[in-house]
């Protein structure tokens, strides 16, 4: 691969873009449509768009919003937030998203993965798993919308959306989540190591030296941030920002491997 | 005036690039109906999704014949991107059905020998080592400028005359194929900012 993708997440929380701190607190950031568009200009790789409150509205992410994101997105972008059924995931494609994130109906129903691959292919699905470590540092596959842990370990779970046919694996610490201290390294080392599949690192970052770090030690194929590029620093000050080109060059022959 | 059709078989990300057209200016139509084929001056296949599941869609909604007789009989220039490059290629592992045959070569999973450092689907940003005779790349500087790649099968090699540019992961595999008025590209265009805008403008340029 020439460089590894350098994406910006974007959360929504039904109608503002939003961003959070281990899952928890929530910052106000406007007009999704407004930071697609200041991300466009900077000329972003990729986006990644998730509704984080669809799930527990029982809802998916609003259809009128998304093709007004469409419309603006000039970069590839993927869409998660309560998407549960075929339709849906034909309906988020069909409005000019690339891929759909899955990530509750994937830990509830692994099945639905396969189904969806089958349909609209592996590189159409990416699956979001969010891992947590518990009181005694043992890590867990979190299942936000229900407050759960699920049985199976970060590594099982991972492997088991591989085997399903989901087509990328965001592997987010909820931890680290806006905390900008740097990402889960040992987590990510050992997911992308195990897997064939590409795995999008998130949750942490808060310098680019971050992005290098974990690309440079680890075999993951994205790095991911939401923080980084909507804060101008760890004083949480909104500004949107992106890498400059210079500095997407530095991502450029750094594995030794 | 030209028309540009962008075929519907319920497989395409036809909005973005009916949105990429339109900021060159270029109104297109996103259609199944067969007076829009037949009418029709430039022809695109969008794909994103399963090979099999696609072909046999498009059989179901007798598209086909029509396609068909658009780019093989009236000849118009016609673009497959992505999965529809694959679907234009004889054949596809994924799902195991015929393509529409118009290309002698065949889709192939994409298997890397070390598979740690080259996963897949290859997704991303990656250069194209460009064939100095290829009309879509013309003016593209596409050692520098990389396209945006999202898939899991791909061309290893494509016969006839005309002409065939390649990208590297972990081999080589077809990047772009121009064979006369049918043309192939794996990677997404609408998605690919100024290089992709370029390419898009440079077939639009093309005529009969």
């Amino acid at each position: 691969m020439y460089r590894p993708r350098i994406i910006a997440v974007v959360l929504v929380d039904g109608t503002h873009a939003v961003k959070t701190v281990r899952f928890k607190r929530r910052i106000d950031l406007g007009d999704p449509v407004n930071t697609v568009s200041l991300f466009n200009a900077f000329r972003v790789d990729e986006l990644v768009l998730l509704d984080i409150d669809a799930t527990k509205s029982r809802r998916t992410i609003a259809f009128s919003l998304l093709a007004d994101i469409a419309s603006e997105a000039k970069m590839p972008f993927s869409v998660g937030g309560g998407i549960r059924t075929l339709e849906d995931i034909r309906e988020v494609l069909s409005l000019g998203a690339e891929k759909v994130v899955l990530s509750t109906v994937a830990a509830q129903r692994p099945e639905f993965v396969r189904e969806a691959a089958a349909r609209f292919g592996s590189s159409s699905i990416i699956v979001c798993m969010d891992v947590k470590r518990s009181f005694f540092g043992s890590v867990g596959v979190w299942l936000a919308s229900e407050r759960r842990q699920l049985r199976r370990s970060p590594l099982e779970f991972a492997r088991l959306m591989e085997e399903m046919g989901a087509g990328e694996l965001i592997v987010q610490s909820v931890d680290n989540d806006g905390m900008m201290t740097g990402y889960d390294q040992p987590l990510l080392s050992e997911v992308s190591a195990t897997l064939n599949i590409p795995v999008i690192a998130l949750g942490g970052a808060g310098r680019l030296e971050h992005c290098l770090d974990v690309y440079a030690a680890t075999h993951v194929s994205a790095l991911a941030s939401g923080s980084l590029f909507v804060f101008q620093n760890s004083e949480r000050g909104v500004l949107i920002n992106y890498p400059s080109r210079e500095q997407l060059r530095r991502f450029v022959n750094v594995r030794a491997f | 005036m030209r028309r540009v059709t962008i075929i519907d078989y319920g497989h395409g990300n036809a909005n973005s690039i009916k949105l990429a057209l339109a900021s060159l200016g270029v109104t297109s139509t996103y259609s199944r109906q067969i007076a829009d084929i037949d009418s029709a001056d430039f022809l695109i296949l969008p794909g994103v999704g399963h090979h099999g599941a696609a072909m046999r869609s498009l059989r179901e909604s007798e598209l086909q014949s029509a396609l068909t007789r658009a780019a093989r009989e009236r000849k118009i220039p016609t673009l497959g991107i992505c999965l529809g490059m694959q679907m234009m290629t004889e054949s596809s592992e994924e799902g195991g059905l015929p393509g529409l045959g118009w290309v002698p070569a065949a889709t192939e999973r994409i298997k890397p020998a070390n598979r740690k450092v080259f996963k897949v689907p290859h997704v991303g940003w990656n250069v194209i080592r460009k064939d100095p005779s290829s009309t879509l790349l013309e003016g593209i500087d596409t050692e520098s400028e990389p396209f945006y790649f999202c898939h899991s099968f791909a061309i290893q090699a494509a016969a006839g005359a005309g002409s065939t540019s390649l990208f590297r992961y972990d081999r080589d595999y077809v990047a772009v194929f121009e064979r006369e008025n049918i043309m192939g590209v794996q990677f997404h265009p609408e998605k690919s900012q100024e290089p992709g805008a370029r390419l898009l403008a440079n077939f639009l340029r093309l005529s009969r």
